[in-house]
């Protein structure tokens, strides 16, 4: 496989502790490509798992003549089919995105879109590591960026690319830009959305992505948090400046810090509820943690 | 009040920008609390500014107030200026520990300071106006130097002779574009500005009253008079009387003693509140002659301690000398001079002395006889002439009485030259004329008679039983003139013509029985005797000590009748006051007598007059009785009624004082309290 080594959000080292973990589902999926995932179709190679009565049309092919002979009766056997899974990680690139972002020189929590590079550039290249498909879609106020699913090595590499150059759009449209995407996607499959779903309608949100469901798409959210968003910082005043265009508002954070709080958690708990109703799975990050701690969890959860 | 606007706006937090994410969520919850933050501001703003401000007037306290609505500062205009500082006795009341002067001189001293433009005058005020300089000057620091000595003088405040003063300063100078300012500095004492009329000043004068009396007026008790009941004779006890004027709100017991030679005469009694009350004693002084003395109130601490004492001057006469001017024959009896003279003289007793009757036709009788007669008795004089009855009238109006017995007709005549020669100083109630032709006037009785008035008080219930048998015969018609005094006439017969008239006449006192004893039956009736007596012991008790007069204003007193001559006359005055002689006044000989002089009483005290060691007349210098009520007209009387259309602003030092001392101290508190809310607000907020 052959992997671009300029991208800076690619730790070979860090993923080497990853290397026997695969992503992978529980559902039955779709796949070009022959694989290691249960077909939702079940075809004449692959492992037996049962037989059926043989019924008009059937492939003759899959006749089980032993049986026929011994007992008179016809029964096919059945082969559970394997293929390949696709996945598209959609990575939100609003401006809220940006948050957290460090100067050079400071330590800290990585901003919630680099978070999000790392933690791309890992998971495709994991999925790529199992000789599956991924893809990548950057949403802003509408769908920047698409790269079709693909498990080639200058596939992977585009796709690293593409994160390594992902930069913010000040404005979000997330239920507008997985409708472009849901136009583009032929094929069910997975699909990774990494975002803190900070926009203005988050029903809309919700209802483009019942599209995917009933398109049979498995589908994840991540939600990203930064630890500076859970709770206002302590001083007299500040002027808070908005990173989307909505404009700033100066106050006294202790003033409002309570109500702030149960505002942001109101939110959070408003997502999960709304991924959870609508058969989604929901993961809540913080940058805070470790971007690989999060994928192993992330990951061992998904084997099960 | 801008301040806490700017110190609002200087504090008021910086805020730091920074990038938010979630700015969303922090707008949904600013906008939330937006209006409570709003008000929480405001309350804030509000508390600050109000405490600021507070702190402000509390701060600037003693400079309220200060600047006096007179002063116009920017006017260019030639300004007079004249203070009238109140120099009365009341300024020396003491209220908190304080005269009354030490708060009139600094506000006096203040008018009177340098001002550019300025010409000042001041006038001390008490019972004659005082000015300093004959027309205001620039010579302030003479001004400052004369409030700084002033001294509250024993006199009262004699209001309007000093507005007069001030009136015909402000008349003498500057044109019609001059302003003219008049500050009054004084306790405004009820009793002396109740009649002041501003209305003799120039239209356009401004005037400022300075009132430095107390808020509360601070009790006193003043001795107002020291004299006796009548004619004082040797040997004879009297009523001795001291009138207390207690000026406080409470009833208070009194103890007054009153030291006249060597003795001493010890008075007790309750003086209820707000009132004047009579002290009586009986004493008696052994020696004919004048005695001098002091009353004092005992034990007692109040506003103004001068009027605690006073000077006394009684006079003690020998036994009175009668003097019965008649052409009767004293050997005519039974006739009317006999009954009167009967009358006048009843049997003396061995313990009494007797009584002198002088009898005498009045148409020869010296000048020096009547005038050393105590009581003139006049019964068918005949016709007197105008010269014998212009001596009459004199010695009346320097005390002495007469009785009048009005019998024939000529006596009508006699009367009404007696009343031409007194001038106004007797006014007749009745005019008496003679019975018609054929009228004859018998069996006259009394139909009204004034009971309650002496002489007829005697009698008491009975006068009625007593009097109704009586019957007059003789006498004159009268005839009420318009506008007379009709309380005079004392008795009037069943045909409306008077019997008994008693009426004033400068210091003494006419009485006429119009009636002819001889031929009536009054000298036969049990009535007589008393009647008469008492007549003339009214008539003799005129003859009194002289009443003290007021310190300070003028004086013109009679010596005593039988003084004589000027010659080898001197005053002299209280040993422990040192007085030039030119302020005793002077001694003048005139037609009825020698008369005492001056523009100005002295300082309370005893003065006499002395020929040789012989003391001729004595007489008493006291504080007048006006000062001793302290309480001060109400402001409103002040500015409204009395103003007379000038322009009266009032301004009451002391209460101004305390209304500031009150007033600080709420704003304190105020203050304090608008910084304990603005704790309670943040707190409230949770800032």
């Amino acid at each position: 496989m052959l992997v671009r080594k300029n991208s800076r959000y690619l730790d070979l080292r860090a993923l080497t502790s990853l290397q026997h973990l695969r992503f992978t589902t529980k559902r039955r999926i779709d796949g070009a490509y022959s694989g290691r995932h249960q077909s939702r179709q079940l075809g004449g190679s692959g492992e037996f798992v049962d037989f059926r009565e043989y019924t008009p049309g059937d492939d003759l092919r899959r006749l089980d003549w032993k049986v026929l002979a011994r007992t008179g009766k016809a029964f096919l056997r059945v082969y559970q089919d394997e293929t390949n899974l696709t996945c598209t990680i959609l990575i939100d690139a609003s401006g809220s995105m940006r948050f957290g972002q460090l100067k050079p020189g400071r330590t800290g929590p990585l901003a919630k879109l680099e978070y999000a590079q790392y933690f791309a550039t890992a998971l495709s290249h994991l999925i790529c590591g199992g000789q599956d498909q991924v893809g990548l879609a950057v949403s802003a106020e509408k769908l920047r960026e698409f790269v079709p699913p693909g498990s080639t090595p200058d596939h992977l590499a585009r796709i690293h690319q593409s994160i390594e150059k992902l930069r913010t759009w000040p404005a979000t449209d997330l239920g507008h830009s997985l409708r472009q995407l849901f136009e583009r996607l032929s094929r069910r499959g997975i699909l990774l959305i990494i975002s803190d779903f900070l926009c203005d309608d988050l029903a809309d949100t919700f209802a483009a992505l019942r599209l995917f469901l009933s398109r049979h798409f498995e589908i994840i959210l991540l939600h990203v948090i930064h630890p500076l968003e859970e709770r206002l910082p302590t001083g007299t005043a500040y002027r808070f400046e908005g990173l989307e265009r909505e404009g700033g508002v100066s106050c006294s954070p202790a003033e409002i810090s309570q109500a702030y709080e149960e505002r942001f958690e109101a939110h959070c708990t408003a997502v999960r509820t709304l991924a959870l109703a609508t058969g989604c799975d929901y993961r809540r990050v913080s940058t805070a943690a470790s971007y690989i701690a999060a994928l192993t969890g992330f990951l061992v959860e998904r084997t099960g | 009040m801008a301040v806490p606007l700017v110190v609002h706006w200087l504090t008021r937090p910086r805020p730091m920008r920074i990038p938010f994410s979630t700015v969303r969520f922090v707008l949904e919850v600013v906008k939330q609390r937006r209006t409570r933050s709003h008000l929480r501001d405001l309350i804030i703003l509000l508390l600050r500014m109000a405490a600021v401000a507070l702190l402000a007037a509390v701060i600037a306290r003693p400079l309220v107030g200060e600047a006096t609505r007179l002063a116009a500062a920017d006017d260019k205009a030639e300004t007079v200026k004249i203070v009238m500082l109140d120099v009365s006795q009341s300024m020396g009341a003491t209220s908190q520990g304080i005269q009354t002067m030490a708060r009139a001189r600094p506000i006096a001293a203040r008018h009177v300071g340098y001002r550019s433009g300025t010409q000042t005058n001041l006038i001390l005020s008490g019972a004659s106006p005082l000015a300093v300089f004959d027309r205001p000057s620039t010579n302030f620091s003479t001004l400052v130097d004369e409030v700084s000595r002033s001294r509250p003088l024993p006199e009262r405040l004699q209001v309007q002779p000093a507005l007069n003063r001030a009136a015909e300063m402000f008349s003498k100078i500057g044109n019609e574009k001059t302003r003219r300012e008049l500050v009054i500095v004084s306790d405004f004492q009820r009793t002396n500005w109740a009649t002041a009329d501003f209305s003799v000043l120039p239209l356009k004068t401004v005037i400022q009253l300075e009132s430095v009396g107390a808020t509360q007026t601070p009790a006193n008790l003043a001795l107002l008079r020291v004299g006796c009941q009548g004619r004082i004779e040797a040997g004879r006890p009297f009523r001795l009387e001291v009138d207390v004027g207690n000026y406080s709100p409470t009833p208070r017991p009194v103890t007054v003693e009153v030291v006249i030679g060597e003795a001493l005469f010890r008075m007790q009694g309750q003086c209820s509140a707000g009132n004047r009350s009579t002290l009586v004693t009986e004493a008696t002084l052994p020696v004919a002659g004048w005695h001098t003395g002091l009353a004092r109130v005992v034990g007692i601490d109040d506003g103004l301690p001068d009027d605690n004492t006073r000077p006394v001057v009684l006079r003690a006469h020998p036994q009175p000398t009668y003097l019965l001017l008649t052409r009767q024959s004293p050997n005519l009896r039974p006739s009317s001079s006999y009954f009167i003279e009967r009358a006048l003289a009843p049997a003396a007793s061995k313990t009494q002395p007797q009584e002198r009757i002088i009898r005498a036709d009045p148409a020869r009788v010296e000048s020096d006889v009547l005038s050393n007669a105590n009581l003139l008795v006049l019964d068918h004089p005949g016709k007197l002439s105008y010269e014998r009855l212009e001596l009459l009238a004199a010695l009346m109006r320097r005390g002495r009485g007469i009785l009048y017995l009005a019998a024939e007709p000529i006596d009508a005549t006699n009367l009404k030259l007696l009343a031409k020669a007194a001038g106004s100083s007797l006014q007749l109630p009745v005019e008496f004329a003679p019975p018609a032709v054929g009228q004859v006037r018998k069996n006259l009785f009394l139909s009204d008679v004034q009971r309650k008035l002496p002489p007829f008080t005697v009698f008491g219930d009975e006068a009625q039983a007593i009097l109704a048998p009586v019957r007059f015969q003789g006498g004159l018609n009268s005839r009420r003139i318009e506008g007379a005094l009709l309380d005079d006439v004392l008795a009037t017969y069943n045909d409306q013509s008077a019997c008994l008239v008693v009426t004033a006449c400068g210091a003494g006192t006419l009485a006429i029985l119009n009636a002819d004893l001889g031929s009536s039956n009054l000298p036969s009736s049990p009535a007589f005797v008393p009647l008469i007596g008492e007549l003339s012991s009214e008539l003799l008790g005129l003859d009194r000590s002289p009443d003290a007069v007021p310190s300070g204003e003028p004086l013109a007193a009679y010596l005593p009748p039988g003084t004589g001559t000027l010659a080898n006359l001197r005053i002299e005055h209280p040993a422990e006051l040192n007085l030039e002689s030119t302020t005793l006044g002077e001694l003048h000989e005139e037609n009825v007598g020698v008369l005492w002089q001056s523009s100005a009483a002295g300082p309370p005290g005893v003065y006499s007059v002395r020929r040789g060691a012989e003391t001729v007349f004595a007489l008493a210098s006291a504080i007048p009785p006006e000062e001793a009520d302290l309480v001060s007209l109400a402001s409103d009387v002040m500015t409204d009624r009395l103003s007379g259309g000038r322009d009266v602003q009032y301004r009451s030092v002391l209460k101004e004082d305390e209304t500031h001392d009150q007033l600080w101290s709420w704003l304190a508190v105020a203050c304090l309290l608008c910084m304990v809310m603005e704790m309670l607000s943040l707190r409230l907020f949770k800032s």
